[in-house]
């Protein structure tokens, strides 16, 4: 008698489980054909060309997404560049040298760090960050580097540069927590393995720990950096929103996400608005390729891990 | 190679608790010294004393000297003390990401050491000594994973000798080993004592007695007795040995 | 973790597109007796205005009116939506705007409720005295021919004033607004270049630039750049503290953004329909150049007949005693000429 009953509980449980993931699926199913319903008129109107075009002119009736496209990739890619070289850094200083004393402390503030709303993020950037990189930052590299067209052109403060150092400190406290995490899984042994070969912290970090733990940086990065693709608030404050293509870091741009926010509710003709919802539909391929590329890329490194 | 360990006075910590009392003994070149003792005797603390090792630890700390070819290692740079003391672990600690040869060359690249030829000559030479050159000669660019544990522990080994240490500590080396492989270390570490100085942690007394040439039992942090196999499980001086071999105590 | 992101996003988007006020199609009534409620919404720089507004008839009438301010453009969807009573919109409804709305509901009425302004605004740290700038200087600012606050046209105007040598940084509103509308309007009033390669439209595609979100946006992007010029509505420019300048009218007059220079704009034009309603460069010695109207819509068949006499009620009081709190909040009155004309509409067409 018990044991029917409890295999009916399991019945029920999984049916649950099932109608949840059945649920799920259809509610991203609707999504995407919500989205595709509405823009279909741009992608008709436009076809291919909203991906290549570069102007973005309601009034023209033009609309070219590929200033936003690449205003989100570019900024995104300077955040990840710089989330994952102070992040990994301070999350091997932490777990490595962690007799020290400030540990606790830091740990504390990377945690207190992790809670800021972005929009907060976002007024950090736009009266400290900004500022600073219009007065000193930016000169200073159009000085030193300026013979590189990234470091070229007009200072203004925001612009893709400011977008990119705002989503790198948002990304710091999630890739230093969850290298953390990782590094500290790294088996004790093979640190004492190491250690007892006589190398150094550092030996031992480049050595073992790193090699051991990379798979989990990996996805550790990949997952901040979809995370900066659709980041909105912070973005648009500090971009420019300036639709334009511009080859130094200097210049504003604009991103899909922010140009959603700033001009979704003022969209007043049928082109416009679909054109929007093709943006936002834009949006989701680039986050959908990119989870796939980064899985891909996770799994061959893992597979590479256990083959080489 | 081979040069004798002497140990003075040696205590250790963690934190206020103190987990060795002045223990002072003599290791002896070309000898195997084991120690024995129950779980939580201080064993492992005390050879990783040896090379330093017990430092590494959040709040633990040392006192005391141990000495090697007239050198105090506890004034040296830990990092020279490591490369003079081996160490081979309970459980086989292989580099996952490295490769067999990666894995033997990876003490030599940490002392600096570049050249490909010397690499390889010294790889070659220490898969040889821990007699598993023939069983991974064809695979040496393999991963270590497709090695058995007991290939495994001794290529461990291998990566030991690879920096040409004085001393070889081995802590419980086949404890996690099935017999077979657990043999094969023993005889390996008979084979190895005509160069080393060996220090053979065990909680295996019928190993302990096998190759020995020196014994000491470690009880609750403290020397108790120390001597020949032969003596000290025949002969026990101290009580307390005598409680341990008859297993009234531990 | 990306996926949810981008869901979040995705969704969030969704749910504005879906119209924020939640309330079903014409159906604001919420209690038949006296408890009355009716909802509207749309531009957000009336928004100080009518919530002082209906709160003070609330007291008056107890007819609760419901004012969600999310932008003009907001307004104008949410009438086509049929989920309000009424909109407020800083630019009547175009022609593609109106056909939709006709198709949802019928024709629409639209009648201007409040007046206001543009102050072009400007951060230039070592200036005091307010700057001179005409129509055609502003053109050539925001066409990107000026790069520098010391250039020598600038001098000319302003002869008194050390310009300093500064990069010009020239900040516009990068979401769609009513407030771009007028501004670009005034532009293409002046100049036929700007109106033949940018045009007129609450959201253009600006030659150079940086883009803030909202008056709030501007402001603060005007306020952290030394050297920025922007345009913001008037009543913000001034209770941000940002300085602004005085423009040449038509008359070759300068003046300042203020209470009678408004007026006087105003006063120019008698006749405002929806399909005539700049007000931009007008005539007159004491004119402001850059005025415009705000505009309530509403269609003018009405399923429910409390809700129309509510509505006509209501909207009577906002152009008549309404009007009397405007200037306490930095806002003109509409003219007198201006108010019968709603009053006309509200009594005669509409009732």
């Amino acid at each position: 008698m018990n044991k029917f009953r409890k295999h009916d509980s399991d019945r029920l449980f999984a049916g649950a489980l099932l109608s949840f993931a059945l649920i799920l699926v259809l509610f991203i199913f609707v999504i995407i054909s919500v989205l595709i319903e509405r823009s279909w008129k741009s992608i008709t109107t436009f076809g291919f060309s909203f991906l290549t075009g570069q102007t973005w002119n309601p009034l023209r009736h033009m609309y070219g997404s590929l200033p936003f496209l690449y205003g989100t990739l570019i900024s995104s890619l300077i955040g990840l560049v710089l989330a994952t070289v102070v992040g990994g850094g301070t999350a091997i200083l932490l777990t490595q040298f962690n007799h020290l004393r400030f540990v606790k402390l830091a740990t504390f503030l990377l945690d207190v760090l992790a809670t800021i709303p972005s929009v907060v993020y976002g007024l950090w950037g736009l009266f400290v960050l900004v500022p600073w990189l219009r007065n000193t930052g930016e000169p200073f590299l159009k000085a030193t580097l300026g013979f590189v067209p990234l470091f070229s052109g007009q200072v203004w403060g925001v612009g893709l540069l400011a977008a990119g150092l705002i989503l790198g400190i948002m990304m710091l406290p999630t890739i230093i927590s969850v290298v953390r995490k990782l590094m500290d899984q790294v088996p004790q042994e093979l640190q004492d393995g190491a250690i007892a070969l006589g190398a150094t912290r550092t030996e031992k970090v480049r050595m073992v720990v790193l090699p051991y733990a990379r798979v989990g940086i990996l996805g550790a990065v990949f997952l901040s950096f979809g995370r900066a693709l659709g980041e909105t608030i912070a973005v648009t404050m500090v971009i420019g929103n300036s639709p334009t293509i511009s080859s130094s870091l200097f210049q504003p741009g604009d991103s899909l996400a922010s140009v959603l926010v700033t001009q979704f509710l003022e969209a007043s003709t049928h082109l416009y608005l679909s054109s929007l919802y093709e943006i936002g539909l834009v949006l989701l391929i680039v986050a959908v390729l990119f989870h796939s590329v980064s899985k891909f890329l996770v799994w061959r490194v893992s597979e590479r891990a256990r083959i080489a | 190679m081979g040069k004798s360990l002497i140990v003075e006075t040696l205590s250790a910590f963690y934190g206020k608790q103190q987990i060795l009392r002045h223990v002072s003994m003599t290791m002896p070149e070309h000898q195997v010294t084991t120690i024995i003792g129950p779980s939580g005797s201080g064993k492992t603390t005390f050879v990783r004393c040896l090379n330093r090792l017990h430092e590494t630890t959040p709040n633990a700390h040392m006192e005391g000297s141990v000495w090697l070819d007239h050198q105090n290692l506890y004034e040296l740079d830990p990092i020279i003390v490591r490369r003079k003391v081996g160490m081979v672990f309970q459980a086989p600690n292989p580099f996952p990401t490295k490769t067999v040869y990666e894995n033997v060359a990876a003490g030599l690249r940490l002392n600096g050491i570049r050249n490909k030829s010397i690499i390889s000559e010294q790889v070659e030479k220490s898969l040889q000594l821990s007699s598993l050159w023939n069983e991974v000669k064809n695979s040496l660019h393999q991963p270590v994973w497709n090695l058995t544990r007991g290939q495994q522990q001794r290529l461990c080994i291998a990566r030991a000798l690879a920096i040409e240490p004085s001393v070889l500590i081995l802590d419980e080396p086949s404890s996690t080993l099935d017999p077979l492989s657990a043999l094969k270390i023993e005889e390996l570490v008979e084979d190895l004592k005509s160069s080393y100085t060996i220090v053979l942690v065990t909680h295996n007394m019928q190993q302990a007695a096998r190759v020995a040439d020196l014994t000491a039992l470690f009880l609750e942090g403290e020397l108790v007795e120390q001597g020949s196999p032969a003596d000290l499980f025949t002969r026990p001086r101290d009580k307390r040995t005598e409680d341990y071999l008859t297993g009234r105590f531990g | 973790m990306n996926w949810k992101v981008t869901v979040l996003v995705i969704l969030s988007f969704l749910v504005s597109s879906c119209g924020i006020p939640a309330t079903t199609s014409q159906g604001a009534v919420t209690a038949k007796s006296k408890m009355m409620q009716l909802t509207g919404t749309g531009s957000t720089f009336v928004d100080p205005l009518l919530s002082v507004i209906f709160s003070e008839y609330y007291q008056a009438t107890s007819t609760e009116v419901n004012y969600q301010p999310i932008s003009s453009g907001g307004g104008i969807g949410q009438i086509i939506a049929k989920t309000v009573n009424f909109g407020v919109t800083d630019v009547p409804f175009n022609h593609v705007e109106m056909v939709s709305a006709v198709q949802s509901g019928g024709p629409i009425e639209e009648m201007p409720i409040t007046l206001g302004a543009e102050a072009i605004v400007y951060h230039l740290p070592q200036v005091s005295t307010p700057l001179q700038l005409d129509g055609q200087l502003i053109t050539d600012i925001f066409l990107g021919k000026i790069h520098r606050w010391n250039n020598a046209s600038i001098a000319r105007l302003n002869p008194d004033v050390k310009l300093p040598n500064l990069p010009i940084r020239v900040i516009y509103r990068a979401d769609a607004s009513g407030t771009t509308y007028q501004f670009t309007d005034y532009l293409s009033h002046i100049s036929p270049v700007w109106k033949s390669d940018v045009g007129v439209g609450k959201a253009v595609s600006w030659p150079v630039g940086i883009g803030g979100k909202g008056n709030a946006g501007v402001a603060m992007a005007v306020r952290s750049i030394p050297g920025a010029i922007s345009y913001l509505e008037f009543s913000f420019a001034k209770s941000s503290h940002l300085q602004f300048s005085w423009i040449k009218n038509r008359s070759g007059k300068f003046v300042g953004p203020n209470f009678s220079s408004i007026t006087a704009a105003a006063n120019q034009s008698n006749i405002i329909t929806p399909e005539n309603f700049s007000i931009v460069n007008a005539p007159g010695r004491n004119s402001y150049p850059i005025c415009a109207y705000s505009w309530v819509a509403f269609y003018r068949i009405q399923q429910s007949p409390i809700i129309k006499s509510e509505l006509n009620q209501m909207l009577r009081w906002l152009v008549t005693k309404g009007q009397t709190y405007a200037r306490q909040l930095g806002y003109v009155p509409l003219p007198k000429r201006i108010r019968q004309t709603d009053l006309s509409l509200l009594r005669g067409n509409w009732e």
